[in-house]
């Protein structure tokens, strides 16, 4: 367990900062993250720090554009298994 | 506890996932006693819907585009000979499951003596990621330019869960699943690897945009 909080307390920093990768990749409990976005809310260390990681995040989240044309052909063969007449796995 | 990852709302056994011992196997009925038909919908059910994230994890998995592709499609046709057996519940982690032994066949399939180094996948990740150029380095005012820049930058081993879990959108879970590693261990790796990133930002002059997430 990474740190010491009981939920319906208020977070520190140090605790916000411990938390807050999980909290951005939606891995945190509803507690947590409500304690959490609290003390975001107030704090102008934390508030951000969490914007900073918030907005790494969602460019990392941009590098890879998917390959449509691989995607297309992925879904037609799925598509495909199950209209043929024969059945692959018979 | 947030609800990615969990399995959709409503999701429920696939009907007739029993299995009726000496069931008849003729043009309709296969042996599990699910119809051909109830196969069928429980693939378009719980496989078609997750094939962008097979495609995105396969393209961590392996070197080449053609190679995602292939392992792709083999787990795809593994997954709809499996439907049957499987209760509907936690689809994602199931075909990643499958995908992990997909991929595991195809290096015993090519290079037998691959299966003794575990970081193989991992080595050949670092062998042809992308290297940052100079170029790349100081783009002013091109934010997702220097992340990417960043993020080539990376030890394989965190661009990897980098991959998986902010570009292909896995759980911390299920990135384990894949990669065989304890969730801890995919957190840390993950956590570290947005603070490099930072680190490359700010000595590269760059900050990123201050907005409330």
């Amino acid at each position: 367990m990474i740190g010491r909080w009981r939920p319906g307390r208020p977070m520190s920093c140090r605790q916000v900062t411990r938390r807050l990768q999980t909290y951005l990749d939606g891995e945190a409990d509803a507690a947590t993250a409500e304690g959490i976005e609290s003390h975001v809310e107030d704090c102008d260390h934390c508030g951000p720090e969490a914007a900073a990681y918030w907005e790494i995040k969602n460019a990392l989240a941009r590098q890879e554009p998917l390959d449509e044309a691989a995607m297309a052909r992925l879904r037609r063969y799925g598509t495909g298994l199950t209209h043929h007449r024969e059945d692959p796995a018979e | 506890m947030s609800a990615r990852g969990a399995p959709a709302a409503g999701t429920a056994a696939v009907p007739g996932a029993h299995r009726v011992p000496g069931g008849v196997r003729d043009g309709v009925h296969n042996t599990a006693g699910r119809t051909r038909e109830e196969r069928h919908k429980a693939f378009e059910e719980f496989v078609l819907p997750e094939v962008e994230v097979l495609l995105r994890v396969a393209t961590t998995l392996t070197a080449q585009p053609a190679d995602a592709e292939d392992l792709v499609q083999e787990t795809l046709l593994r997954a709809f000979r499996a439907v049957d057996r499987f209760d509907g519940r936690h689809p994602r982690a199931w075909l990643l499951t499958i995908m992990r032994r997909a991929e595991i066949n195809r290096h015993r399939r090519r290079r037998p003596h691959l299966l003794d180094d575990p970081d193989v996948d991992l080595d050949r990740l670092a062998r042809t990621a992308p290297q940052a150029s100079p170029e790349q380095l100081f783009v002013a005012g091109c934010f997702d330019e220097n992340v990417g820049a960043a993020l080539a930058a990376l030890p394989s081993k965190h661009r990897q869960v980098v991959h998986l879990v902010d570009i292909a959108g896995l759980t911390y879970a299920e990135a384990a699943e894949v990669l065989e590693i304890p969730e801890g261990t995919v957190m840390s790796r993950l956590h570290r690897a947005r603070t490099r990133v930072r680190t490359y930002l700010a000595a590269a002059g760059v900050t990123p945009q201050r907005r409330v997430p």
